[in-house]
């Protein structure tokens, strides 16, 4: 991978990573770090990255990145509680707002892998490749966060 | 030897202590723990008390919720899957067509199928990584083709538009051009004629003669210098001295840089023409032998110039003039099969 195709790779993915990033964690530095962790190791590790992957190999760090940083800070529930409380409250009616706070119920792997389907596009099996999960646990995560989301909108309709 | 029960290690044997399954030693250890430190105390009774909750009042637990079904005939018990698989565009046509007829059937699982339809999140592509530019990395020159060609160009103008300027304005040696007349050595030979005979306080015919030469030479380009006949006519040494520049490798000159005055306007020409060019025109044309018209700026200069080579510039000659009625100072330089002329004006 040489200079020029690196740069263009930075081009063509870290928008989207960073999108990911950030609706997985909510936190703009957060996101920042992990779309910069994972093309350091994209440079790090440039000549065994197989080319045809190497979209797969950003997300699936950016993916580790965020769920580990979950699992250190064990006060992140206790905050995303926090804010689903009070981003309820404000009755968001566009449904795109709602959707995004809809995300902050699902379980970190639930939101990961929604995102990676509806942001990326990424069919079961690379979901599945990226977040390292066997593909009938994939289809289970997205099956219960597509259920949370569902009802997450159907109750802010009744709302509405 | 007795194990002891501290801070780094208590929690290992907290449960043990709380079951009461521990030896009397750890036990013993695990209490005078316990004694020294309040706060683990503390924590150790909020355990014990969750230990003691009555297994009725824990949450039930529904394991059917953990079945999810996504094979088999459509149905009402695994219609959720279908309808998933569907907005995700995961089904194949008959699945797709079974999953249509069903939701059209039932009006509750249409409205469900309609929430799934709508829990499709689309990315905000307004939001971007706010500093691409620090991911990005600069490209080595080896792998930037045109910066490559640019630099090298570049290198080669300074270095030989630089040696060009330094040998006109610095004291440098300089090889004369096979089989040219030395002028050099002529205004030299008569500097020191001129000084020899005011050392001797003569006025002598010769020195007026001396004076006219010197002026003739000094306003001279190479082809109004005067002929070493001429000379040697009047000097005999000087034609000794004159001898072939074949015979003379090298030669010192240097030019009188503090009589001259400022640079502008200053121009280029070929030594074999007078036509003005501008220093890039001038390099482009000499080094390259390229057409000054299509080389009037540095950047033109540069990509026309990366194709060409450099040839027979073994040899440099150098001549000066410097008419004393004149508002200009000339310098001549050449070098192998090229040469121009500077005029710099008082």
């Amino acid at each position: 991978m040489t200079v020029k195709e690196y740069n263009s790779i930075v081009d063509q993915h870290a928008d989207g990573m960073y999108r990911f990033a950030l609706s997985m964690s909510k936190d703009e530095d957060v996101a920042k770090d992990a779309v910069q962790d994972a093309f350091v190791k994209l440079w790090e590790r440039k000549e065994n990255v197989d080319p045809s992957k190497v979209k797969s190999y950003l997300f699936t760090t950016v993916h580790h990145k965020i769920i580990d940083g979950f699992r250190r800070d064990s006060k992140h529930q206790d905050i995303d509680k926090t804010v689903i409380l009070e981003s309820t409250s404000q009755k968001t009616h566009d449904l795109q707002e709602i959707l995004h706070e809809a995300l902050k119920t699902l379980s970190e792997i639930q939101r990961s892998v929604i995102l990676l389907l509806d942001y990326e596009c990424y069919n079961y099996e690379e979901i599945a490749e990226i977040t390292q999960l066997s593909l009938s646990q994939v289809k289970v995560y997205i099956f219960r966060g597509r259920q949370k989301l569902k009802e997450y909108i159907g109750s802010m309709e009744a709302v509405i | 030897m007795s194990l002891e029960i501290n801070i780094s290690n208590y929690e290992e044997y907290a449960m043990d202590y709380i079951d009461g399954t521990l030896s009397h030693e750890l036990k013993t250890s695990f209490d005078s723990f316990l004694i020294l430190n309040p706060e683990i105390a503390d924590e150790i009774d909020a355990l014990r008390d969750f230990e003691k909750l009555e297994p009725s009042l824990a949450p039930s637990f529904d394991k059917n919720a953990l079945k999810v079904n996504f094979s088999g005939a459509i149905s009402n018990e695994n219609y959720e899957g279908y309808l998933i698989a569907s907005v995700e565009g995961e089904l194949n046509e008959a699945e797709e067509k079974a999953v249509q007829q069903l939701v059209a059937s039932n009006p509750i699982i249409e409205k469900d199928y309609s929430l799934y339809k709508k829990s499709i999140i689309s990315p905000d592509m307004d939001v971007v990584y706010p500093a691409k530019s620090s991911l990005r990395k600069a490209i080595p020159l080896w792998q930037n083709t045109a910066q490559v060609a640019y630099r090298v160009a570049a290198v080669l103008i300074v270095a030989l538009g630089g040696m060009t300027i330094w040998n006109v304005i610095n004291e440098e040696m300089y090889v004369p051009r096979n089989g040219m007349e030395d002028f050099t050595a002529i205004e030299i030979m008569l500097e020191q004629k001129m000084e020899s005979a005011k050392a001797l306080k003569k006025e002598p015919l010769a020195e007026k003669e001396v004076m006219k030469l010197s002026k003739t030479s000094s306003q001279s380009s190479l082809d109004r210098a005067p002929s070493l006949k001429q000379i040697s006519a009047l000097y005999p040494e000087i034609a000794i001295a004159s001898t072939s520049v074949k015979e003379r490798t090298t030669m010192t000159y240097q030019p009188e840089i503090s009589e001259w005055v400022g640079d502008d306007p200053v121009t280029y020409a070929s030594a074999n023409n007078s036509e003005a060019l501008n220093l890039n025109q001038f390099i482009g044309k000499q080094f390259f032998g390229l057409d000054p018209e299509k080389t009037p700026t540095t950047l033109a200069l540069m990509k026309e110039g990366l194709v060409k080579t450099i040839s027979d510039r073994e040899n440099v000659a150098l001549n000066t003039s410097s008419g004393e009625d004149s508002d200009k100072k000339t310098i001549e330089f050449l070098a192998g099969n090229f040469g121009f002329k500077r005029v710099n004006y008082k």
